[in-house]
């Protein structure tokens, strides 16, 4: 059984994974509600699946899918039940986007105690009909290859980026530290015409 | 010691009896710490010290621009901007997150056009017109990925040739100005510079290890159409003002060896004036005793020892070698560190610009527009000065919108981050003529190689 070292970065840059999309507004995954009293450890698994990470297969059994197919469903499914509890984790990321735009993975990296993700964001083609305010939903299931402790895991994080991947930075993603709840750091371009920051120490 | 001085040591001082003042805008609570107090201000107050046009200092150089050559600014932004359908609509382009982002670059292109036909100088124009450009040019590129099929891979050539005509247009240039004239040259020849190197600093594809997918859509190509628009506008306004400027000059002689020599002097003047500076690493706390880094003075020092530390050189690799732009920037940061050793002094004497009232923000910002003025007006050169005020001007309105958007009652150190921007101008601005001194003795003739 692989544990996660304390070394605070482990990076998969290509894990395995299963992008879902659904274009309403409806979520993805749901966590199916306790039938009666839920005993100590069940109760647990519920708490660690609301926040997505799934360490067990009776964890990944409390996941309900809905706004997908239903061979979708079936893939979602089979990718749980294909995962070895032992040796890895299963982090089901949720996101928005834009409909008109679509995300890939870039990385995910985890510690004992935090699992952090970062999307780019492109354009989807141009012909693809999409409205600018409108948002669609995503889930991605990526399997971590290390056997978390779900219990132990405390911080979760999100980021984008608009212009490529950016490589994880040593001792955490991102400034800040609060894309718990998928924050843009959107560094949209290269406009320095008007002056609406302060102008940078120009010689 | 100013007017603001004394509000400032009111805040710390004049907390008893402060209750009598309530309602009249300044709100001093005791600080649970027994520290200096919170303070809260009248937003309303202070919105109405911002309200209107904020500073701005024209830049001028000695040349004139032609105005065949503002037309044809304006006629290459009509022609860009009639290569798209505009306005776009949901049949031509579909995802709607890429038609409206080129629909704003066309919107955004015609305030550029207004704003440069509003322009307070030529060479501002100019300026207007090459985003005008950039962003027509974002709009026309975007248009061509969808309707002929553009790519990133296309536009090689055209950034090839950019990248060949800069360097072929530096190779030729001189340094041709008129010897008693030479901060009127190197401030020419500065502005040529940097046109050449904004130019050089767009001939690119954009290369960069990135997995490049999010630069194959109509938006970033046409990016990239824009920033090879934007820096071909750019090197001809080189060529124009050089040309120009070279064209007016009745004795002319080559002043590279002069602006060179003075270039090496006034750097090896900003070395010993910035040794004297505390280091930018220092704490606030370390340099003046108290000093904390949330109050408009702290930042205001912070931010300077930050710009003058050596952890941004003076010499830009884009400027490839320019002598003319290294004088021209030692200036301005000459200022900087003049500002920085006065507002040091200043800190030390006890002030720290925190305000007790908005009628403490109308007087710092008061102050900061004086000093301003008088920096332009009291200059050896004020075009020199200009140059710099410019930018000094640009910190003022960006301040002032920031200061707009207050609520009704804040809390003074919330506005801590923006009134340090008047704080900054007031001392740099007030060292810009000293500065303007330095620049004028480093760059006068040596007697033995240029006299008699």
């Amino acid at each position: 059984m692989s544990s996660p070292p304390r070394d605070p970065e482990n990076v998969a840059r290509d894990p395995e994974v299963l992008a879902l999309r659904n274009a309403g507004p409806d979520p993805i995954v749901g966590v199916r509600e306790a039938d009666g009293e839920g005993r100590g450890s069940d109760a647990d698994d519920r708490e660690h699946a609301q926040r997505g990470l799934l360490a067990s297969p009776e964890a990944a059994a409390l996941l309900e899918f809905s706004g997908i197919d239903g061979r979708e469903r079936e893939r979602a499914r089979a990718f749980l039940d294909g995962t070895d509890y032992a040796e890895a984790t299963v982090y089901a990321d949720r996101r928005r986007v834009g409909e008109c735009y679509r995300l890939r993975l870039c990385w995910v990296i985890w510690s004992e105690s935090q699992v952090r993700t970062q999307y780019a964001r492109t354009y989807r083609d141009w012909d693809v009909a999409c409205s600018a305010d409108r948002d669609a939903r995503t889930l991605r299931l990526i399997r971590i290859p290390a056997a978390l402790d779900p219990g132990a895991v405390s911080s979760y994080g999100s980021g984008v980026h608009t212009r490529g991947c950016v490589p994880p930075r040593r001792g955490g993603v991102e400034t800040g530290g609060d894309t718990s709840n998928g924050t843009e750091n959107a560094s949209n371009g290269t406009e320095n015409a008007s002056d609406r920051r302060p102008p940078g120490g120009r010689p | 010691v100013s007017d603001f001085d004394a509000a400032s040591r009111r805040a710390v001082l004049g907390l008893t009896g402060s209750a009598l003042l309530a309602g009249c805008g300044a709100l001093p609570s005791p600080s649970p710490f027994g520290g200096e107090a919170e303070t809260t201000l009248d937003g309303a107050a202070i919105r109405s010290v911002v309200a209107g046009d904020g500073p701005v200092v024209p830049e001028r150089i000695p040349v004139e621009v032609g105005t065949e050559r503002i037309e044809a600014g304006r006629a290459r932004v009509r022609e860009l901007l009639a290569v798209a359908p505009l306005p776009l609509d949901r049949s031509e382009i579909p995802n709607g997150a890429i038609r409206a982002e080129l629909t704003d670059a066309a919107e955004r292109a015609r305030e550029d056009l207004d704003a440069a036909a509003a322009a307070p100088s030529p060479i501002t124009a100019l300026r207007h017109l090459r985003f005008a450009r950039m962003r027509a040019g974002r709009v026309a590129g975007g248009w061509r990925y969808v309707d002929e099929g553009l790519r990133r891979g296309d536009l090689r050539d055209d950034a090839d040739r950019l990248a060949d005509d800069v360097a072929a247009f530096r190779a030729e240039r001189s340094y041709a100005g008129a010897p008693d004239g030479a901060v009127r040259s190197v401030l020419v020849h500065a502005t040529v510079g940097k046109l050449a190197g904004t130019a050089a600093g767009h001939a690119t594809t954009g290369g960069g290890d990135r997995p490049g997918e999010w630069r194959s859509n109509p938006v970033s190509v046409g990016e990239l159409v824009g920033d090879l628009e934007r820096g071909g506008a750019a090197l001809t306004d080189a060529r124009h003002v050089y040309d120009r400027y070279v064209g007016s000059l009745d004795a002319a002689r080559d002043l590279h060896a002069r602006f060179a020599a003075a270039g090496a002097d006034l750097l090896d003047l900003l070395a010993d004036r910035s040794g004297d500076l505390p280091s930018s690493d220092a704490s606030p706390a370390a340099v003046v005793d108290g000093l904390t880094e949330n109050s408009p003075g702290g930042l205001a020092l912070e931010g300077l020892l930050d710009d003058v530390g050596y952890r941004r050189s003076l010499t830009d690799p884009r400027d490839e070698g320019d002598v003319a732009t290294v004088v021209v920037r030692a200036h301005g940061r000459l200022a900087r560190v003049g500002g920085a050793e006065a507002l040091v002094a200043a800190l030390r004497e006890g002030t720290r610009f925190r305000p007790a009232s908005a009628a403490d923000v109308r007087s710092l910002r008061k102050t900061t527009l004086a000093a301003l003025e008088g920096a332009v007006r009291d200059a050896p050169h004020p075009d020199l000065a200009r140059e710099a005020a410019a930018d000094l001007a640009g910190r003022v309105r960006y301040a002032d919108r920031e200061l707009a958007r207050v609520g009704d009652d804040t809390a003074a150190d919330r506005l801590a981050m923006d009134l340090r921007e008047y704080v900054r101008v007031r001392y740099v601005a007030r060292a810009l003529p000293e500065a303007g001194r330095a620049v004028a003795d480093a760059l006068r003739p040596e007697p033995e190689a240029d006299g008699g």
